[in-house]
């Protein structure tokens, strides 16, 4: 078995990253400038270019022409529980709001009529969250109308969707599917999002079942890729015990 | 009390059968070769033969044309796409491997921390491109400290999927943080998935656990995020 040692290159970028993970661990964000960086440790100037390049592209650090480097803060959102975006946003640090935008009904379509099971009754909200007054997230939320009799009356600025049904309708989500894939922005979702033309977001489309197995949800989300990270935890992954075959 | 004579090649194929249940001869990994075990079990080859079709009816082994035979991993891609909870891609995965690296390097800072191991310990670096049926390519590098992988060959990785490559490890899995963000294709990334540079990558970092909460290995999956989709099931 071939032994190697690490390159210049290489090791500059894993020394970055790891100042990355203990910046972000510990809340310091900024970093020392490529020149601090080459001084200290005995690796080009060159190398350290590349290793700051690849992090940029990672979108672990950004730069900014007066503040110098700094570590890219993501936010994280937890995914495998059926929790609303509202409750998986660190409201402890951030200031969370949400804008309606609309909330009517619509004709829906194919997909939409054939997961609620329902044409004639399709309720949209439709919404906008912003992180720190910076926009996050573009939602449309799709309901059958037949579940939630007098939804359109309800006000939901600054409200969580979920906490309403639980309430008001007694509906809480059990289980559910998510699909996340990649879209480049277009005009309407560059407007929305406030983001240059084809920028790359996040697309989680959830389809949502309650206790009685009834789906009563379905929801498109657009995030902003720079700023988020999805995270999941498993445990037992592999059931030991149990004959899989 | 009269013995039943019992046949060398029932001998034999009981013999590997306690071996792989006792883990000697891991899930995914090549048991010796027809020639090594008839020097192991002084036998003839027809003997081995009869053996080891004992052992595929068994469904413990695999025989594959000219390579040999592997222990049958218990984790199939199927199983795992059942399982809750794991963020997959929407590919299956395809059969064709290129290994682009296979070494040994000492762990480093970063990946010391990580694995909770010293810098200068010993892990497997290893790159691979994997060719999945629509022709999409998806890169995977994986760090495994030695210590967990003992006895990693590079035939052991064409014949088994990534799940059952780490699936190998001692301690075994337990669990797995995994993170999921979009990135844009560095030149080496640009490479070897054949999309422009700066083009959006899924990146997919997965760390595994052991029982006790040691992480075990780590790994990277990145791929064109425009041609493929993230699927996961949640309660």
């Amino acid at each position: 078995m071939e032994y190697r040692e690490i390159s210049p290159t290489l090791k500059s970028e894993e020394d970055l990253k790891l100042q990355v993970r203990r910046g972000l661990s510990s809340g310091k964000y900024d970093l020392p400038s490529e020149r601090s960086l080459a001084e200290k440790t005995n690796i080009s100037r060159t190398s350290i270019r590349k290793s700051i390049k690849t992090l940029e592209r990672e979108d672990l650090i950004k730069k900014d022409s007066r503040k110098g480097m700094e570590i890219n803060k993501k936010h994280t959102i937890n995914l495998l529980s059926a929790k609303s975006l509202s409750d998986e946003l660190n409201i402890k640090t951030d200031q969370v709001s949400t804008v309606v935008l609309n909330n009517e009904f619509v004709e829906g379509n194919s997909e939409i009529i054939e997961f609620l099971k329902t044409s004639s009754s399709i309720f949209c909200l439709t919404r906008k969250r912003l992180i720190n007054d910076e926009i996050f997230s573009f939602e449309q939320a799709y309901l059958n109308g037949e579940l939630f009799p007098g939804i359109e009356k309800i006000n939901f600025e600054n409200k969580s969707l979920y906490e309403i049904l639980k309430n008001k309708y007694q509906t809480i989500p059990e289980y559910g599917h998510e699909t996340i894939n990649v879209k480049k922005s277009d005009d309407f979702l560059s407007s929305m999002l406030n983001v240059e033309l084809q920028t790359p977001l996040f697309e989680v489309v959830s389809k949502s079942f309650d206790a009685s197995d009834q789906p009563f949800e379905y929801s498109t989300q657009y995030l902003i890729g720079s700023k988020v990270n999805y995270r999941l935890e498993a445990k037992n992954i592999f059931d030991y015990k149990d004959d899989l075959e | 009390m009269n013995k039943m004579k019992k046949y060398l090649f029932e001998e034999i194929a009981k013999d590997i059968t306690s071996r792989i249940q006792r883990n000697e001869y891991k899930p995914g990994m090549m048991i010796p070769s027809e020639t090594e075990l008839q020097k192991l079990f002084s036998a003839s080859r027809s003997t081995v033969r009869k053996a080891l079709d004992i052992l595929v009816n068994n469904n413990l082994i695999i025989k594959k044309n000219g390579i040999g035979a592997y222990v049958k991993p218990k984790i199939t891609s199927q199983n795992i796409l059942n399982m809750v909870g794991i963020i997959k891609s929407d590919h299956v995965e395809g059969r064709k491997e290129e290994i682009k690296e296979f070494f040994v390097r000492t762990a480093g800072d970063y990946y010391g921390e990580l694995l909770n191991l010293k810098s200068n310990e010993l892990v497997y670096s290893i790159k691979l491109i994997r060719i999945e049926k629509d022709n999409n390519k998806v890169l995977e590098y994986f760090i495994l400290p030695l210590d967990y992988f003992t006895n990693l060959k590079q035939n052991d990785l064409q014949l088994i999927t990534t799940l059952e490559l780490i699936n190998s490890s001692t301690p075994k899995l337990f669990s797995v943080v995994q993170t999921l963000k979009i990135m844009n294709a560095t030149d080496d990334l640009s490479k070897h998935l054949s999309v422009q540079v700066d083009a959006p990558i899924f990146k997919l970092s997965s760390t595994y656990f052991s029982k006790d909460g040691k992480p075990i290995a780590v790994v990277r999956r990145y791929e064109d995020a425009l041609s493929t989709g993230f699927k996961i099931d949640f309660s």
